[in-house]
Parts: structure tokens; sequence; C-alpha cells
């Protein structure tokens, strides 16, 4: 679960509050990135450039005046996203995510792999608001409040960017069974 | 879910179990995670430790005996540099002169110290060389009596700033330990199972440690501790989670249930009678990588509760003791009327006449009478 961080009250800049910060935000950025990306390794890397970057900006002052947080997670997902479009765009396969399960065969199991596959590109086809929200509400389960606070934005205006989203995704992934 | 979703939110059932593929995430690499962490304290270290603001690590105490004047008080920028430089050409000199003597320089150093991240470099170093799981795990918790040691030593110098990053390389030590311990689990269940034991022996020691260090701490590293003592007694700053399952091995320290390898404290509390084959509800919690400490098992039923577990081992022993039978047995039927305690019992085998009428008498015993597999409907 989320925890935010009380940006306005920063704490003073020291080595041990930059520790902090990564202990407190890398499990969330990393299972961010793999939510966009569904690969292990490139997750991986994601924290690590996120916070590569993070430091560098503190290093010459630049400390994220909203909030930490958003500021993490606006890098986290630049950076993944641009991968995914390399990647796609190179045509290189992602690795199949074969969540084992020894109740499913095999075949079901390529089967949800291709239908995530088909989700995640759905989900990189919204604007990067829309899928900041899907993933952060949707899927991290944050509270609308905490979204809200990530995105710089109302709470209003982050329910609204959702319910767009939900309703492009709703037309991009399940417009094939309305036809059939 | 503290914060659920609402199904409305999904406009369409559909689109939820679409969304929900994306749920699940693989728990982290434990090698890639470790190498992420520590290109971000790398980077850290060569970022900040010439940033003017901030604290300077401090020379060990064999060094200080250089800078008397300097002992104890942050070290200007300029002074930083020159005692750099000195402390670099202490080590290199040491290095050529004696490997060994800076090994165990840096051996002694405590967090903030120039010397270091020798020791933790040392530490990573001979986690790579580690054979296996089994290994790193070991590694990992004779670290972990290190981070203890050193806030112990932290706090006898007064160097309060220093200890809540301690306290958390202490937890993330264990964290690293459990994890090797599931990894284990999955590949040799039996060394896994002596792992597991060692692993809550060394829990409930450093749970004292902390405790007496807890006693002594200043105000600012309190929290810190306190997170750790909580880790070490089985309640880990984590997420409690519940599932069902059979259980599939019982050793003292670790059980496998539903193929899932879990931690059992001494402070866990588990329902007695439960054997290998039964259906049991689990409650653990799950740490962020995924491994699981037992906070409570209870029994759901078991393939041969009727035939075996009653009849035979149970039924010589209800013609006696049919009262502390029954205290077994849920709570709900404790109140019924201690006359139908056995009836109760003896409910299980074959006597259906008194049966009918208890259930004519007293609605109270048809719930003791599933209260075998249902228990967990009752306690919940």
């Amino acid at each position: 679960m989320m925890k935010s961080l009380p940006l306005e009250n920063a704490p003073p800049i020291t080595k041990q509050a930059l520790v902090g910060i990564y202990e407190e935000h890398s499990p969330g950025l990393y299972r961010y990135a793999y939510r966009l990306l569904g690969d292990r390794h490139l997750a991986e890397e994601c924290v690590s450039e996120t916070f590569s970057r993070f430091l560098h900006s503190v290093r010459n002052g630049r400390w994220p005046d909203q909030n930490v947080q958003g500021y993490l997670y606006r890098m986290a997902h630049n950076w993944a996203t641009d991968q995914y479009r390399k990647r796609t765009a190179e045509t290189v396969e992602l690795d199949a995510e074969l969540h084992s399960d020894p109740q499913s065969n095999p075949a079901l199991l390529v089967a949800e792999d291709l239908e995530r596959k088909r989700v995640r590109k759905a989900l990189m086809a919204l604007p990067e608001d829309q899928r900041k929200v899907v993933i952060l509400r949707l899927l991290e389960h944050w509270s609308h409040e905490d979204v809200a606070n990530a995105l710089g934005k109302s709470v209003e205006a982050t329910r609204a960017l959702q319910h767009r989203a939900i309703q492009s995704l709703r037309r991009i992934l399940l417009a094939d069974d309305q036809e059939a | 879910m503290k914060n659920p979703i609402e199904p409305n939110e999904y406009q369409d059932p559909r689109l939820q179990n679409l969304l929900e593929l994306l749920e699940h995430v693989p728990p982290r690499n434990p090698a890639d995670e470790m190498g992420s962490r520590k290109r971000f304290l790398t980077e850290l270290d060569t970022l900040f430790d010439s940033a003017p603001e901030q604290p300077v690590s401090r020379l060990p105490g064999w060094l200080q005996v250089f800078f008397p004047a300097q002992k104890r008080q942050l070290i200007s920028p300029r002074r930083f540099a020159f005692s750099a430089i000195l402390a670099l050409i202490v080590i290199i000199t040491l290095l050529f002169g004696g490997a060994g003597a800076t090994v165990l320089a840096a051996q002694s150093s405590l967090p903030g110290d120039v010397l270091y991240p020798v020791k933790t470099s040392l530490e990573s170093t001979r986690l790579r060389l580690a054979a296996d799981a089994y290994d790193q795990a070991q590694l990992h918790l004779s670290f972990a009596q290190r981070r203890l040691d050193e806030i112990a030593g932290l706090m006898r110098a007064g160097r309060a700033a220093e200890i809540s990053a301690a306290a958390a390389e202490f937890q993330h030590q264990i964290h690293r330990a459990l994890e090797n311990l599931s990894v284990l689990a999955a590949s040799d269940p039996q060394r896994a199972s002596d792992l597991a034991r060692q692993i809550t022996h060394a829990l409930s020691q450093y749970a004292q440690t902390l405790t007496g260090l807890t006693a002594q701490a200043p105000e600012t590293a309190l929290p810190a501790l306190q997170q750790a003592l909580q880790l070490t007694s089985g309640q880990p700053n984590a997420t409690e989670i519940e599932f069902t399952g059979v259980v599939e091995s019982m050793a003292d320290s670790q059980w496998v249930i539903a193929g899932r390898a879990i931690l059992i404290l001494s402070s866990t509390e588990i329902e007695s009678n439960i054997r290998v084959g039964d259906e049991v509800k689990v409650h653990a919690f799950s740490d962020i990588n995924g491994a699981l400490t037992a906070r409570e098992i209870e029994l759901l039923s078991s393939p041969d509760v009727d035939e075996d577990r009653n009849a035979s081992d149970d039924d010589a022993a209800n013609e006696n003791l049919d009262i502390n039978d029954n205290e077994d047995e849920d709570d709900a039927s404790d109140n019924s009327s201690s006359s139908n305690s056995s009836n109760g019992d003896d409910s299980n085998d074959d006597d259906s006449n008194t049966n009918d009428d208890n259930d004519n008498d007293d609605s109270g015993d048809d719930d003791e009478n599933s209260g075998n597999s249902n228990d967990d409907d009752d306690d919940d």
C-alpha cells in the first residue's frame, strides 16, 4: 500500500532521508514499472534509472517542489513508456510472463499471456494521465486523493480522467466482444 | 485493501477481469534488487559526499588520534577533503602494508565511518561467493547481528543520527534471509526447514537485543527500532493475508501449505490436532517480497476427521473427558448446555437417535455438529 509523503514539510536532505525515500518507494515503483513493461529486469532497471535521475536532480538543488512520490512515479512512467515504445518499435518481444500456477495448463497460460499483452497495449494507447490513473487507482489501489496528489490534479479531475480512461479501454478491449 | 475499488469504477465486469490480469507482479529478483540498491547507494555516496550541506562521515576511532581537535564535530568541506585524502593514503598504505589490517579496521567501523563502505562491500562479496540460498541466508543473519552491534556502538558513541539507517539495514538483512528461505523451500525442503529453525531462533534473539536497545535509545531512533522489533516478533511492516489450503509438510519452524512455505514462530497460534493433509486457513504476514510468516493457522477440515481422529483417538477419551473435549470445539457450544456435550461428541459416530433429539431440543447443537468443518466462520 502506498504511503503519501508529506512534502510540504519535506525532511532536511540528508543521506538517510534519501535512503528512506528509496526504501519506501522502490517496491512500489518496481510494481508500477512491471505493470507497464511486464519484464522483471526492465522493471528493476526502471527503478535504478528513476532513482539515479532523482539523485542527480536533488544534487543539482532541484528538490521536487510538489511531492517526491509524484515526481518519482512521473519519472518512472516516462522511462517505462519510452522503453515500451522502443521495444515495440524494434518489434522485440518482451519476455512472456508465464506466471506458473499448477492448476493452469500451458495453453491457458499462453492465452493469458497474450491477453495480458493486449491489455498492456491498450493501456499504452491511452493518454499519459489516463494511463497513470488506471495503474495507480485500479492496479495499485491508491485512494483517489493519493492519485490526485501524485498527478498534481484535483480529485474531481482524476475521477474524470479515470472515467474517460475506462471508456476508452472498453472501446479498445471489448469492441470485438460486442460485435460478436 | 485500504482503498477498495468499487465495481462500478470499472463500468463493466469484463474490463475488470482483463485489468486484473495485470494485477500479479512477480517478486523482485533478489540479485537484481540488490544491484539496484547498491547502485543507488554508490551514487548517493558519490554525489553527496562532496556536498557541503551533508553531515560528513566521521573517521573511525583509531584514525581520530590524528585529529583530536575535530573529534565529534562536523568537518568543513575542505577539511573533509583533506581527511578523506588522508584516509585514502592510510587505506592504500594498509592495502600494501597489510590488507588484513584494513579489513580488521573496517570490520569494527560504524555507519558513517570512512571505512564503513569497505565493510559493506566485503559483505556483498561474501554474499556473491556464497554457495546457495542456504549459505546466503546464514550470512544475512550474521550481517543482521552486525547491524545490531553497530546500533549499540552508535548509541554508545552518541551518534543517534545514523541509528535509523542501521535499523533499516537490519530489516533489509532479515527480509533477504526470508527471501532465501522461500527460494530454498522450493528446491530443498529439508534444508529449508533447518534454515527456518535457525531464522526463528535468530529472530527471537534479535528481538531480545532490540528490546534492550529500544529501552535506552534516543527518541529520534525509536520509530526505526520499534519497526525492527516488530519485524523480529513476527509482525513485519507488511500486509496480512489469508488463504486456505492443504498442509503438505510440517517441520518445526516451517510448514508448506498449498505449495507455499510459511515460517512458524513461537508466537504463531496453531490450532491443535492439525496434521499433514488437513485443510487449514492461514493468517500470515507477507513482507514486500512475498515471504510469509504465520500469525495463526486454523483447522478447517480434515480428510480423516470422522473415521480416524474422532472415532479411534478420541473415542476412548470421550467417555471420561467429555468436558475437556468440548472446550476444544467452538465457543458457541460452551454456553449451550453442559449436558449436551456428550451428545455432541457422540454425534460424529452413529448415535442418530440422540442426535435427532438434540436437534429438537436445542438449536445450538446444530452449530456444534457442523463446528468441525466450519470453525472459521465462527472465529471470524
